[in-house]
């Protein structure tokens, strides 16, 4: 179907504004086919995607029809504009998700669940270690080890000093000596489950 | 890229859209407990019509005769077929979408016994 012209699209409009009954479904008759097409063409977005967004614009489009100035656009810019808007923000947000689902460390050190979320936030950090355990189990670290970084990814990056000390086997040090240890630790550790993770992308790609 | 494609994917997105078709008959196929097919039937038409019904707006007001014409005009539905639909979901589609079933039974009833005393005044005396 060829984009629609400027003279049909005006009569659309006029007939949204009139409450025309049937100018809602022409309204989608008109413009998903190009919409989508375009989302496809141009931005490369994946026909499901493309559906989406374009579907979103529409809605938004039928929901107030008195929010769409003719004065400062045409119609079919004005509905692009929001499709590929969406689509953007859809991408956006996928490319988030996959992000933090491959890399542990960034959903616990950047994006931390919120309070009301501790449950679910659990539920991620835990389904992540364990990922990353099976990663740490093919290098063959000490238990130790395990146990430290256990405790930072539980813990969502912010490490308390008392449990990393109990993880780690050093409860028994001075107070001052045992900060210090466990600080160190921390930092080696973190720096393993970097170097890991790094090894395990570079598997993946 | 199908018509039916984003067709179906809008039909779907419609039944949680106020003030479009797709809302009323998702309401009447939870009142009657029916299927799209049925629902189709009853409207004398086939899915891929009732999918496109669904995309329109919903006739309401003072129009509501004139808007119920022109859909049926437009997709070759009966009328009354369209407008029962319609007034059922308009009678008790509220209680539904508000999840109260039972107000919408008590509702009935109400109507129900509304008619029989109605019934019982029309009876000539004997």
């Amino acid at each position: 179907m060829n984009n629609p012209s400027r003279q049909q699209v005006e009569q659309l409009h006029e007939r949204m504004l009139g409450h025309d009954p049937a100018a809602t479904y022409d309204v989608f008759e008109t413009f998903m086919d190009p919409l989508v097409r375009g989302l496809e063409r141009f931005l490369g977005c994946t026909h499901d995607d493309a559906n989406a967004s374009a579907a979103d614009a529409v809605f938004a489009y039928l929901r107030h029809p008195e929010r769409f100035d003719a004065r400062q656009s045409t119609l079919w810019n004005f509905l692009n504009q929001i499709a590929r808007r969406r689509a953007h923000d859809s991408h956006r947000s996928r490319t988030a998700r996959t992000k933090r689902e491959k890399n542990p460390l960034t959903i616990v050190e950047v994006h931390p669940p919120a309070p009301k979320d501790g449950v679910e936030g659990f539920a991620i950090a835990r389904d992540l270690l364990k990922r990353l355990e099976e990663r740490i189990e093919k290098a063959r670290l000490p238990q130790r080890d395990i146990a430290g970084i256990r405790v930072i990814v539980l813990h969502e990056g912010r490490v308390p000093a008392k449990e990393m000390a109990e993880a780690l086997g050093l409860s028994h040090l001075p107070p001052g000596e045992r900060l210090h240890e466990v600080r160190r630790h921390t930092e080696r550790l973190r720096r393993l489950l970097r170097s890991l993770w790094m090894e395990d992308s570079d598997v993946d790609s | 890229m199908s018509t039916l494609d984003w067709l179906t994917y809008a039909a779907k997105r419609s039944t949680t859209e106020h003030g479009l078709l797709g809302q009323v008959f998702a309401t009447y196929q939870s009142i009657e407990d029916c299927t799209p097919d049925a629902l189709a039937d009853e409207l004398g038409c086939d899915e891929k019509t009732l999918k496109q019904l669904s995309l329109c707006r919903k006739p309401s007001g003072d129009a509501f005769a004139e808007q119920v014409k022109i859909l049926c005009g437009r997709f070759g539905l009966e009328p009354y077929a369209l407008a029962n639909v319609l007034r059922q979901v308009e009678i008790m589609g509220e209680d539904f979408l508000n999840g109260n079933e039972g107000a919408g039974m008590h509702r009935t009833g109400t109507l129900q016994l509304a008619a029989l005393d109605r019934r019982k005044k029309d009876e000539p005396a004997s």
